[in-house]
């Protein structure tokens, strides 16, 4: 659960700055946290605080914070994280360029039978669209615990998305993790995939489905959506007659990597959430296969494109 | 230690009318707006700078709109140097209508209204849990207790008893476009209610502002300045056109006249 593995990574570092006799880390949440930050709380009373229901001071108050020298992380679900406190975000926090860590959970379809009002299938554009802010999409609750461990030191604003109950992927290329890098997870020299988020499961079991039809398949995971690897894509990209994207929002990952491919002779097909609230309740898998982004849909739209 | 400047009334005095003479010289030669705004803070600032505040102090505007009653101050203070402030108003300049990230002397860049009080808090706290010395004083518009976010602070800052934090409400009474619609009394019941200590001074009295700076409290505390908008001038004064008229030439003769 990549929720577990962040509230388990953030205690680890409490709990080393304490024998270190630092006091730097804090969490700030919004009201959530049952069953998941109880051990934070009773073991760091100091620097646990429950803003309660107050979004907009909660981000204030960790730019001041921060501003103060302390190092922030700040949980919510990504709506009341990301939109209700808009502003708090991009003035005190990005505009200041502060160390403050904005941890949302729901990522996605994440929790699809709460309705739209729950569900920020637009949060990648959204966090995009302002400046200083780096946007991590970790695929499961291992890479999670990387980005953990490079955000000790972190010195700018970070969004980090978190699905909700994701069991490791297993890809065995967590060490080569770096934040602002691309992620080489198979290699092919036919087809490229870009996925991101929970996504890249998908783009696994789709890549082993065209693998073994002789697609040969080159998966690129992009966990750090901005800053962006153009580099990476643009050279992954070169020679494939076909780039796909797959994403659990409304198409921040494609246009980022369409537009670093205008000058390469392939066809790009996007696979995303559509521009629209969802009026439907349901399972985030029943979700997933109503809007195509299962790997059985993707393979049979891909079969279409390629024939 | 508090680093008393211990200046006399009359000194502070004097000093106000060299920077409100100063303001309306920049508002008029820049055109920029909220000269009421400067006017109606100006001494709070100034009792706050150069007679309340020590190293271990920090000071949020909240009011952004009032930036240039800061730079004012912080220029004499020699914080801002002669070329940045000379620039105020010209092509290229690092002082901004609303202060910008990265300019010496502030704190945090605010403009947009009901983000100071929240930041404050968060600095406050941070010095309370790590034991450290020091206030953190923080300056609102009396119409800027009508934003949620302000509301939302002022009961975080009460639940959390954070008793570091100095509020002083510049009330001069008008916002943007009418009198202020949450008037003097619902701002005091409300920051009451929520477990603040609230006091109430005449905001262009040094005498009153330095005694209630001075008086030990149990905090947190709000300090309801009353205070004129566009306070010097007589024909600006209490005018909502002060809010966005630069002052003429003939007034800032009106103001050496009054003097």
């Amino acid at each position: 659960m990549m929720r577990k593995a962040f509230a388990k990574s953030l205690l680890e570092i409490m709990d080393l700055e304490r024998e270190n006799k630092k006091n730097d880390t804090y969490l700030i949440t919004g009201d959530l946290g049952f069953s998941v930050f109880e051990p934070i709380k009773e073991r760091h009373p100091d620097k646990f605080i429950n803003a309660g229901i107050s979004e907009q001071n909660m981000i204030g108050v960790s730019a001041g914070l921060a501003l103060a020298g302390k190092k922030v992380f700040v949980y919510s679900i990504i709506p009341f994280l990301l939109y209700r406190p808009f502003e708090q975000v991009r003035n005190d926090i990005c505009y200041h360029n502060l160390p403050v860590r904005l941890i949302g959970v729901g990522a996605g379809l994440a929790y699809s039978d709460a309705g739209s009002t729950h569900l920020p299938f637009e949060d990648l554009k959204v966090a995009d669209a302002i400046p200083n802010l780096t946007i991590l999409s970790p695929s499961d609750p291992k890479e999670v615990e990387m980005f953990m461990k490079h955000l000790e030191d972190f010195k700018k604003p970070v969004y980090m998305r978190l699905a909700k109950n994701e069991p490791n992927i297993e890809h065995g290329k967590y060490s080569s993790i770096k934040i602002g890098k691309a992620l080489r997870l198979r290699d092919g020299d036919k087809i490229l995939i870009v996925s991101t988020g929970i996504m890249t499961r998908a783009a696994m079991a789709l890549a082993d489905m065209l693998d073994n039809d002789g697609g040969s398949v080159e998966v690129m995971e992009i966990h750090t959506l901005k800053p962006f690897d153009y580099p990476a894509i643009v050279s992954a990209a070169e020679g494939k007659s076909l780039v796909v994207t797959i994403e659990d929002s409304t198409g921040a990952l494609f246009d980022k990597v369409a537009s670093s491919i205008t000058g390469i002779d392939s066809k790009v097909l996007k696979f995303s959430l559509p521009d629209e609230f969802v009026h439907i309740s349901g399972s985030r898998d029943y979700l997933l296969d109503r809007y195509g982004l299962t790997a059985e849909k993707m393979y049979e739209k891909i079969k279409e494109v390629i024939a | 230690m508090r680093d008393l400047k211990m200046k006399s009334a009359d000194e502070l005095k004097a000093l106000s009318k060299e920077l409100r003479k100063d303001l309306l010289i920049k508002h008029n030669e820049s055109k920029i707006a909220h000269i009421g705004s400067d006017l109606s803070c100006l001494d709070i600032l100034i009792a706050l700078h150069f007679e309340i505040m020590g190293d271990d102090d920090r000071f949020v505007l909240s009011k952004g709109h009032s930036a240039l009653a800061l730079y004012s101050v912080l220029h004499k203070k020699r914080i801002i140097d002669d070329n940045t402030y000379d620039s105020l108003g010209k092509d290229g300049s690092r002082l901004g209508e609303h202060p910008l990230y990265g300019t010496e002397g502030i704190e945090i860049a605010t403009g947009s209204l009901g983000h100071g009080l929240s930041v404050a808090a968060g600095i406050a706290l941070s010095k309370e849990r790590n034991k450290e010395k020091g206030k953190v004083y923080v300056l609102l518009s009396d119409g800027e207790c009508q934003e949620g976010s302000t509301l939302e602070a002022m009961n975080f800052v009460g639940i959390n008893k954070i008793k570091s934090l100095i509020a002083i409400v510049d009330s001069n009474k008008w916002q943007a476009f009418d009198r202020t619609l949450l008037g003097e009394e619902r701002i005091k019941e409300e920051f009451a209610a929520a477990g603040w200590n609230v006091v109430e001074i005449d905001g262009h009295d040094y005498e009153s502002i330095i005694r209630v700076f001075e008086a030990k409290n149990e905090g947190p505390l709000l300090i309801v300045a009353h205070t004129v908008l566009g306070k010097g001038v007589k024909s600006m004064e209490d005018r909502l056109e002060s809010h966005y008229r630069p002052p003429t030439k003939e007034q800032i003769e009106e103001f050496d006249e009054e003097l």
